[in-house]
């Protein structure tokens, strides 16, 4: 699924056995991560308890959300492998360095995407804690 | 991204306290950046709305539908909440870099904007129950845009006409933005392929409408009853070919009595057609 070009992103790859939790909800993260084989689980705590917001495959980047945005640092949800699965530990210093090479519109309307995604995945939270 | 003379200023736009900025289901090529004021995004669910979040200055909305490349609809709705001030960044420019930029990044930057677009879905699917209140507007909202240009004899423009809805906040109608054309068009019922073209006069065309005045003779050629569809093709003032099916909402009379005035809604468009349209109308 790698390509050359994708390696060059990469600092280092990892086997990570089934059920770990790769990010941890409610802590800062300071990783981002490349599925290259294998599936996770995005999950978050509600009221109504740990709910699976989504399942990620192949190719799903985990993470970037803390990356590239300063008001996303802390996660907002677990990332847990389901089953064996095997992740590229992407090299932050090169992502950011071409994503600061765009220019500031292009880089303010991709954070907004971000701040978006955060806001919606707090919303499917609490309407998913809701009793009934 | 200053000097090339052939992409658009960026230019602003004052909203009024409950005027609607671009609504749910609009194709949208615009990126806005709050200057001054607040905005509501809102999710509509049937009869539910849910304010998302409340935006104000420096934020920037309308970027997912920047990275649907036009091709897809706003999402969710985003309304004025106070007088506000937007920034316009022209989806050329953005898409342009967009395109040239490193793979990964493309592939790592695509998937947040997927999420957010399943994440929408789901709170809708969830059945937001939210408190909103239909705020009144603080003053009485001014209308934007410029009037529709003036038919005698019509009642108005039929493209705003085959346009207005009535949006989820009871004290606003519907407005979709027109641009003038004023252009020669061939057009043909569906599935008339063979037979040779009409011509028409298209006057202004909007997101979803088409206003055009034709000859009472075409009406003698083929049927012009409410309901019928055309492919339609037109050559925009910017020199781009647009091409769409259209199905015919109203007729009304001109000053000319040998001459009749379509109001027409764009039924089905393909992406090209729609992308070249999107960026005609960006103000």
């Amino acid at each position: 699924m790698a390509g050359e070009e994708f390696r060059a992103y990469f600092k280092d790859e990892m086997d990570v056995p089934s059920g770990s939790i790769i990010i941890q909800e409610g802590r800062p993260s300071q990783w981002t991560f490349l599925v290259l084989k294998g599936q996770v689980k995005v999950k978050a705590n509600t009221a109504a308890g740990t709910v699976t917001l989504e399942t990620l495959g192949e190719g799903a980047v985990i993470g970037e959300m803390a990356l590239l945005e300063d008001s996303l640092k802390v996660v907002g949800a677990s990332v847990v492998a389901d089953g064996p699965v095997r992740v590229a530990v992407l090299d932050r210093e090169v992502v950011l360095r071409d994503f600061h090479a765009l220019s500031p519109q292009l880089q303010e309307t991709l954070r907004a995407v971000l701040r978006r995604l955060k806001e919606a995945g707090d919303e499917v939270k609490k309407l998913a804690g809701r009793p009934g | 991204m200053g000097g090339d003379r052939s992409q658009p200023a960026i230019v602003r736009l004052k909203y009024s306290p409950g005027e609607q900025i671009f609504k749910a289901g609009d194709y949208g090529v615009s990126v806005y950046r709050i200057i001054m004021g607040q905005v509501d995004l809102v999710s509509v669910s049937g009869e539910h709305e849910s304010v998302l979040v409340s935006l104000s200055e420096g934020e920037v909305i309308g970027e997912t539908a920047f990275l649907g490349r036009g091709a897809q609809p706003h999402p969710v709705s985003a309304r004025a909440v106070k007088t506000t001030i937007l920034e316009v960044w022209h989806a050329a420019r953005l898409a342009d870099e967009y395109d040239r930029m490193p793979t990964f990044l493309r592939h790592l930057l695509d998937q947040p904007l997927d999420r957010l677009r399943r994440t929408r879905k789901l709170v809708s699917q969830l059945g937001a129950k939210s408190a909103l209140k239909i705020r009144p507007p603080e003053e009485k909202p001014e209308k934007r845009e410029e009037p529709p240009p003036k038919r005698t004899g019509a009642a108005g423009s039929a493209a705003l006409e085959a346009g207005e809805k009535t949006a989820g906040w009871a004290s606003q109608r519907r407005r979709y933005y027109r641009k003038k054309v004023d252009r020669e068009c061939a057009y043909r019922p569906v599935g008339a392929a063979s037979k040779p073209p009409l011509r028409g006069l298209v006057r202004d065309v909007s997101r979803e409408g088409v206003g055009m005045e034709i000859s009472y003779n075409n009406m003698k050629v083929v049927s012009h009853d409410v309901g019928d569809e055309f492919e339609l093709d037109l050559t925009l003032p910017d020199g781009k070919d647009l091409h769409c099916t259209v199905k015919l909402l109203h007729i009304k009379n001109t000053s000319d009595i040998t001459r009749r005035f379509l109001g027409l809604a764009i039924s089905d468009i393909g992406y090209e057609s729609q992308k070249r349209l999107g960026f005609f109308l960006m103000p």
